[in-house]
């Protein structure tokens, strides 16, 4: 289980904190929570909507803790390793998609989150959510709509100023 | 952008999402290493958190107030964080009858009390001290001092700073009438606004002049006497020093800053540098270790009343407390001598005596800039804990996430490791006796996990041994273990070390119980002496083109007779609909359950409590008691018998309560 979802809680995480100091702390504390529940609860019939849930809700108990948006160095991030031309296209993409990210309400980013960053099915992110497969499945076609909608009115604000 | 574009571009921008390869290797081997069971998991701390350890020992502080004591015989009772303010904000303490008042940088002054918080008046204000019979605050805001009649809310100014070169500040009641003040002279021409003057002054009136009685800072006077103690400046660093009011005589207390004395004039508590020789230049904030001292007002005895562990990153042991030297922030350490760059975890400032003179009132920050400040309130008695206390003082510590007063109450302090779910909610004192020659306590652990069904029950020994600081947990063993968790399909499985049994089959809740559309059962409490489970029934929203909204059932089920009766149904919180239980707590007794709730159609961090009466079959929402206005979130915190901790967030604060559920009071911890 850590071997196969290690990297998909990571990224969930630290696209969640937008600080790689605290994803490594908070990624530290649900691979902790999941060995001791695991050790004492019974194997959870959905293990990565299972440690996703314990992931989750650690985020979540952090933000309570203290409220913090995306930082610079994440957003930058997403700009690596890019070629020069293919960067600055990117780049101006992927601003305009977190932007986008960033309009949408709380439940349909982390239904986006789940779905891309963290690689879930739609089953298993109804699981963590408490919603139904169909539901989810219908949710993530109409957020990708309404995502493209968003990066296209920003793309054309951006070349309009730009 | 076409959704085959986005997807390209989400998996992109995933792909920058760098794991950290290192961690992950690191992780992967802590984990291989692990082989332990239950028990041995809550006596373990992670790894990083072993490197703060400090001993703090539970010594007590003392029924001050007892005759014949000295600060040295004073024994911590308690330890309790109750407000937790916004970040670096909070300025200056005090304290009558229970209610605490906090001026808050650019909100105003709070109130603080049994029925929560409030904000009192918008004005900001930088210092405060309250008259003894609690009606007058005396203030300070930019260099003007003044009074805050409570009951009228008339403001009155006594004497105006220029907000240039005179300043008027840290005013102190000495008695009805009177008060000592400081006033600062800054020099003009100097662009770091040196200052040129710092003197304490005691107001006597309008009539009268004030009198010059000290060069010096942060006057407090001592009750019933005329001699107050101040902050003086010397060449070794800040003194506080005790000086008689008309002869000027002196003695000093001991290094440090920020005295407050007693109201029955006593004792003295201030903050005090443990670390001797802070670094030079911008290192010297970052090198100190500072805690709250308490010293007898005659200067015999003192000793530390909070502990400060190292922060995380340096590993090394502390330098020894108590009588080293302590030099202000604004002077030079010697040259060559060395100094640790890493200082202590927390901060201290403006400690200020209850004025039953029983608690030490502080606000603690990590050292961290930008980190919240806490309100902490030290409960002082002359009195060592029983070992029943002591275990009680540690398993609140646990559940509060006190860490390092959890630790102070270890023998040791090997891996421990506390996280958010699972997380205790509460426990039960069984009993103790000795065996072996060595007191035992017996007690029963809770465990919830939020928003799933998953409860734990856990019994477990605590060895104690006695120390010359009082009784220290030295070992535990595991007694029982019962946990009880459920499946996506309504499976209710009870384990018992080791044992399975099937509580509820699928399909087994009543038809009339369901709702027509999806619902799961989200999170339950059981309580085996009553063959109690509780459970919260979700009923979830259809968004598949249903009606059904997202409602909360609270499910009793009796698992000895497999009965099942409905006991409260939340379809609203207010006008607010799509009603969604986050979490469910049971009293150990089983005779309350507290379930935290929101609404999908408020605030994302709104919540609430509704808290159930089995008996009375009755149901309460404490914050209905509340004064607060402008509540972002009201949450359960754990059951300690049948008096709930919960947690009130309004205005950026939140405060730490108790909801006494048997007779539906509010009081603070």
């Amino acid at each position: 289980m850590y071997e196969a979802y290690f990297d998909d809680v990571y990224r969930y995480v630290l696209y969640k904190t937008g600080s790689k100091w605290d994803t490594d702390d908070l990624v530290s504390e649900v691979f902790h929570k999941a060995y001791r529940s695991y050790s004492s609860a019974k194997q959870p019939e959905n293990a990565k909507a299972w440690v996703m849930t314990i992931a989750r809700h650690t985020v979540i108990d952090h933000y309570r803790k203290r409220k913090e948006t995306v930082s610079a160095d994440i957003l930058e991030s997403f700009a690596q390793d890019f070629s020069v031309e293919e960067k600055v296209e990117h780049a101006v993409e992927v601003d305009c998609l977190h932007k986008a990210l960033a309009y949408l309400p709380d439940e349909d980013r982390e239904v986006m989150t789940l779905r891309y960053f963290a690689e879930m099915k739609h089953r298993e992110i109804g699981a963590v959510l408490g919603k139904q497969e169909d539901t989810v499945k219908t949710r993530v076609s109409r957020l990708l709509r309404k995502l493209g909608g968003l990066v296209k009115g920003c793309l054309e604000g951006k070349n309009a100023h730009g | 952008m076409d959704e085959q574009k986005l997807e390209k571009t989400l998996a992109a921008m995933k792909e920058r999402l760098t794991v950290n390869t290192a961690l992950k290797d690191e992780l992967r081997t802590v984990f291989r290493r692990k082989r332990r069971r239950a028990l041995a998991a809550k006596w373990s701390l992670a790894a990083a958190a072993a490197a703060f350890l400090s001993v703090f020992v539970l010594n007590g502080l003392p029924g001050v107030g007892l005759p014949g004591v000295n600060a040295a015989a004073l024994r911590v009772q308690n330890q309790v964080s109750f407000v937790e303010i916004g970040s670096g904000s909070a300025l200056n303490v005090a304290e009558h009858d229970g209610k605490v008042y906090v001026p808050v940088a650019g909100e105003g002054l709070f109130v603080y009390g049994g029925a929560g918080f409030h904000r009192l008046a918008d004005r900001e204000l930088s210092d405060l001290s309250i008259s003894r019979d609690g009606r007058q605050l005396l203030w300070a805001a930019g260099g003007t001092v003044g009074t805050y009649d409570i009951q009228s809310g008339v403001w009155r100014e006594l004497l105006k700073g220029d907000g240039r070169e005179v300043f008027y500040e840290q005013p102190a009641w000495s008695e009805e009438g009177r008060f000592l003040y400081v006033r600062k002279l800054l020099d003009p021409g100097n662009r770091e606004e040196r200052v040129a003057e710092s003197a304490i002054y005691e107001w006597r009136g309008e009539a009268e002049p004030p009198r010059k009685l000290a060069e010096g800072r942060s006057p407090a006077p001592v009750p019933g006497r005329s001699a107050f103690l101040y902050e003086k400046a010397g060449e070794q660093g800040i003194h506080i020093i005790f000086r008689e009011t008309d002869s000027g005589e002196e003695r000093e207390i001991d290094r440090g800053r920020s005295p407050s004395v007693s109201p029955d004039g006593r004792y003295v508590a201030y903050v005090k540098n443990d670390r001797p020789g802070p670094p030079a230049g911008g290192q010297a904030e970052a090198g100190r270790v500072e805690n709250v001292w308490v010293a007898d007002t005659e200067g015999e005895t003192r000793r530390p009343v909070t502990s400060n562990p190292l922060r995380p990153e340096e590993d090394g042991p502390l330098d020894p407390p108590a009588s080293q030297d302590e030099r202000p922030a604004q002077t030079p350490a010697e040259e060559g001598r060395s100094a640790p760059e890493q200082g202590g975890l927390y901060r201290y400032a403006s400690p200020t005596w209850s004025s039953d003179s029983h608690s030490v009132f502080a606000l603690r920050s990590l050292s961290d800039e930008g980190a919240k400040v806490s309100l902490i309130r030290l409960d002082l008695s002359t009195r060592t804990l029983t070992p029943v206390e002591t275990v009680r003082a540690f398993e609140q510590a646990v559940i509060q996430r006190d860490l390092d007063f959890a630790r102070s109450l270890l023998m040791e302090q090997p891996d421990f490791f506390i996280g958010s779910n699972p997380h205790r909610v509460s426990y039960t004192i069984l009993g103790s006796g000795t065996a072996n020659g060595r007191p035992y306590v017996d007690v029963e652990e809770y465990w919830s996990y939020t928003a799933n069904p998953y409860y734990g029950i856990q019994k477990v020994r605590y060895e104690l041994e006695a120390t010359d600081w009082g009784y220290v947990l030295n070992g535990g063993e595991l007694l029982d273990d019962v946990l009880v968790t459920g499946t996506e399909d309504g499976r209710l499985t009870l384990e018992r070390n080791g044992q399975e049994e099937v509580l509820l089959d699928p399909g087994e809740l009543p038809r009339e119980l369901l709702p027509p559309g999806p619902s799961r059962i989200s999170s339950l409490a059981y309580v085996p002496s009553r063959n109690l489970l509780l459970l919260t029934l979700q009923v979830l929203q259809d968004e598949t083109g249903g009606k059904q909204q997202a409602a909360v059932k609270l499910i009793r089920y009796d698992t000895k007779e497999r009965t099942f009766e409905l006991l409260e149904e939340r379809a609203k919180l207010g006008e607010a609909a799509n009603v969604g239980a986050e979490a469910i707590l049971v009293s150990p007794d089983g005779r309350f359950a507290a379930l935290d709730l929101f609404s999908d159609d408020e605030p994302a961090e709104r919540s609430h409590i509704l808290v159930y009466d089995l008996e009375e079959k009755r149901a309460d929402l404490p914050e209905t008691e509340l004064t607060a206005v402008g509540l972002e979130a009201v949450r359960t915190h754990y059951w300690n018998g049948t008096n709930l901790h919960f947690t009130v967030k309004s205005h950026g604060q939140t405060m730490h309560l108790v909801w006494d559920a048997v007779r539906r009071t509010l009081s603070t911890p």
